[in-house]
């Protein structure tokens, strides 16, 4: 489940767009030196400077369609 | 013009003959990038496509024609690829533009396709749902339903359409499937009622945003489309420039913004949140997925490709296959059209009489369009490793790969492709540039390809260096040539990466917009697909690039040979040419140049070669075989060596070619842009028109000045620290 802290910005507007949205639950594939998350079956690439202002709760391990 | 005439839309002339005849059906493309739309769109419409650029904007234009199995025509716009019409990029702003009947051209679709991807049904309906509302029919092409298929996913079509309320068409367009449904498809959609939006907001919602929706109205919208702008412009960060065309707007857009806000609901996640909400509904409904054992295959094709040591590896070694192949397959091609158009031009000009007119279509018509022709073979191998590498998946990964380094310099990692390009050629590298989605990106890396020396540049580089750089083997086995010539390539490129720096922080100053990556599944490339996407781009480089290039190649060929000068009987023939050249317009120039070119330690003949090649730098090198009279065969390199290296000056009595100068000259032909293909094609790639212009003048001045400041350095500098005279 994440949230979008600075949720004005146009990279904002366009990771809603992509599906990742508030309430929305992804699994991270890779966290090395950018996140690569699984959205909505969709893998996205992220860099460091926007996953920073993501916030993301874990789940319980059941994982819903959507939060 | 069509039905619905919107008061504000400027129509500038002259709108494409098809657009304005009734018989024939518009059809809008739109999609998600990596949904199969161009495969789509090249399945339809084959070779019969017109490319140009939207007016006013970089943004590609492809629009085709075809007929549907009843025979009705069809002209087919392919909107550029974009997640949404939220307008946050200029590709996407001008789909928005094109769907709400906005194109400045005046181009309006009569039905749009919404090209889907069955794997990732899920965000490609977020598209569909906005284009629901634009208040034109809407046909959904689902494609890539055998990739759905092998990875688990069922969707119940008959559902879709009941949700959907539109035509859905199952595909595989690069294999041809379901072309025929498209269009029975299209033709009944425009017959059918147009759709609306499928969900509803709130009523509090629908009463704040009731004023911009009014407005909008008033301003000439669709009711349906006005209130997709509403829930739009709630969403934007600046709205100011989506708001230019209605007077007004922006007062009632915060007004409704802070209404919103005070009953606790926050506007920008508006327009996500009730499209994923009734999206989420629509998939539960319409989709069932079997649960995958294991990762897919392209997830365990990425822990390879992506992995940390591995994954850098792999690209260093798909990189040196890319570079590689531009650079030796392309080679035999280049010989075999530079042979069959000289052939073809003394064939021609035995049928003409000796004089001015066989001088003029051999050494310049034919040899202009030789030197046009001869970048074919590298543009179409370049853009055919390039189409396999994006269609295929890679290209994203790559991006990836390299975005952490290219974003030191202030560029995005798809600017990596377009600069390594650059080794081949400029044209196709500056051409490559495409895949770079912002502006500034786009044209940093534009400004700065040409400095990453191409293969043109060689045989300066070969010659100057066999000439005068000597043979003696360092440690480890390291030539000094070899190293020589390394040192030009990674000047060039070390260069390039700095001034890319400098114009992202001056002329091109912007935000660096944090990677947001699809990392597509991998999939194989059609070849069909790519072979149309080839043939695009060679046919627009011979066009656009090919008339700039032969108009500049006969005004060069009148320069050097007028005016002519009586033949003085008594000298040889290379007498007598190296007398006409230094009689010539061109000869005079380099005159004139030399206190110019002075303080780099050049005399007249080497500035009238750089005069000379100021259309083409590899001019420079035959140039100076005419004027020391070898002829500017490759084959005549060695004995044009001897010939320069036995120069005297007859002032100074010392030898006018000193290593020294030798290397100045190298590296002024690292940064002097002097090739006027590359010029044409940036003016066509930045814009065309005043703007292209300015930005290929830019990029050709901070090269000639960079050229300049560079040998004079190297020259006096050296002359300072007592190297050569």
């Amino acid at each position: 489940m994440l949230g979008l802290d600075d949720c004005g910005t146009d990279e904002a507007c366009r990771l809603r767009a992509l599906g990742l949205c508030e309430g929305t639950s992804v699994s991270v594939i890779d966290s090395r030196h950018a996140m690569v998350l699984d959205v909505r079956g969709t893998r996205l690439a992220l860099g460091s400077s926007i996953t920073a202002s993501i916030t993301v709760q874990p789940l319980p391990a059941v994982r819903s369609a959507r939060g | 013009m069509s039905e619905l005439a919107v008061p504000v839309v400027e129509i500038t002339p002259p709108t494409l003959p098809p657009a304005t005849d009734p018989s024939v059906l518009r059809l809008a493309l739109v999609g998600n990038p990596n949904t199969g739309k161009t495969t789509l769109f090249n399945a339809l419409t084959g070779l019969r496509q017109r490319v140009g650029n939207f007016a006013g904007v970089t943004v590609e234009r492809v629009e085709g024609f075809f007929r549907t199995a009843s025979g009705t025509r069809v002209s087919c716009l392919d909107l550029p690829g974009s997640y949404s019409l939220s307008a946050s990029s200029p590709d996407e702003q001008i789909a928005l533009e094109v769907l709400l009947g906005r194109a400045r051209d005046g181009w309006r679709p009569d039905v749009v396709v919404v090209v889907a991807d069955a794997v990732h049904l899920e965000r490609n309906l977020y598209l569909l749902s906005q284009v629901l509302e634009v208040g034109v029919p809407v046909v959904l092409a689902l494609n890539q339903m055998d990739a759905a298929e092998s990875n688990g996913i069922r969707i119940d079509i008959p559902e879709l359409i009941h949700e959907l309320g539109i035509s859905v068409v199952p595909m595989v367009a690069k294999r041809g499937q379901g072309l025929d449904a498209l269009g029975r498809a299209c033709e009944m959609a425009v017959t059918l009622p147009v759709p609306a939006r499928k969900f509803a907001l709130a009523n509090v919602v629908d009463e704040a945003l009731a004023p911009i929706v009014s407005e909008l109205e008033v301003a000439g919208f669709k009711p349906s489309a006005a209130r997709l702008e509403a829930l739009r412009l709630m969403s934007v960060q600046h709205a100011e420039p989506h708001l230019a065309h209605v007077a007004g707007l922006e007062d009632v857009r915060k007004h409704a913004a802070n209404t919103l806000a005070q009953i606790g609901l926050a506007p920008q996640r508006l327009e996500s949140d009730a499209r994923y909400g009734w999206i989420g509904e629509v998939i539960a409904r319409t989709t069932t997925t079997r649960e995958q054992n294991g990762r897919s295959i392209s997830d365990r094709i990425d822990s390879v490709t992506l992995h940390r040591v591995v994954g850098p590896l792999l690209f260093i070694a798909l990189m040196a296959i890319v570079f590689q192949s531009v650079f030796t397959w392309a080679a035999p091609l280049q010989d075999a059209i530079e042979r069959g158009i000289a052939a073809l031009g003394v064939m021609v000009g035995s049928w003409i009489p000796e004089g001015e007119l066989r001088s003029l279509v051999v050494d310049g018509i034919f040899a202009g369009v030789g030197s046009v022709l001869v970048f074919l073979p590298q543009i179409c191998i370049l853009f055919l490793v390039i189409g396999v590498l994006e269609d295929s998946g890679y290209m994203a990964r790559a991006a990836f790969l390299m975005d952490r380094v290219m974003r030191r310099v202030g560029l995005h990692g798809r600017s990596f492709i377009p600069m390594l390009s650059g080794y081949a050629c400029a044209v196709p590298g500056i051409m490559a540039t495409r895949v770079i989605e912002n502006r500034q990106d786009r044209l940093a890396t534009m400004m700065v390809v040409p400095l990453m020396s191409c293969s043109a540049r060689l045989p300066v580089y070969t010659l100057l260096i066999g000439s005068f750089v000597p043979v003696s083997t360092l440690p480890l086995g390291f030539g000094l040539q070899g190293l020589t010539l390394l040192g030009m390539y990674l000047l060039g490129t070390l260069t390039a990466l700095g001034v890319a720096a400098i114009f992202k922080r001056t002329l091109l100053k912007g935000p660096v917009r944090p990677m947001i990556l699809e990392l597509p599944s991998y999939r194989w490339p059609s070849l069909p697909t790519l072979g149309v996407t080839v043939w695009q781009r060679a046919m627009l480089f011979v066009r656009r690039a090919g008339t700039v290039i032969m108009a500049l190649s006969i005004v060069l060929w009148a320069m050097a040979t007028y005016p002519r000068t009586a033949p003085d009987p008594q000298l040889s023939d290379v007498a007598q040419q190296e007398q006409q050249l230094e009689q010539s317009v061109l000869g005079r120039v380099g005159k004139v140049i030399e206190p110019v070119v002075r303080p780099l330690g050049y005399d007249w003949k080497i500035g009238v070669s750089i005069a000379a090649s100021f259309a083409a730098r590899e001019v420079f090198v035959s140039t100076m075989g005419t004027i020391y009279g070898v002829g500017g065969d490759d084959d005549n390199a060695a004995a044009l060596g001897d010939r320069l290296k036995a120069e005297v000056d007859p002032i100074t009595g010392r030898p006018v070619y000193s290593t020294l100068v030798a290397l100045g000259l190298m590296v002024f032909y690292v940064y002097a842009l002097m090739c006027m293909s590359t010029t044409a094609i940036t003016v066509r790639e930045a814009g065309g028109g005043r703007v292209g212009w300015s930005w290929a003048g830019i990029q050709f001045g901070y090269s000639l000045v960079l050229a300049y400041g560079a040998a004079w350095l190297v020259y006096n500098v050296g002359r300072a620290l007592g190297f050569g005279g």
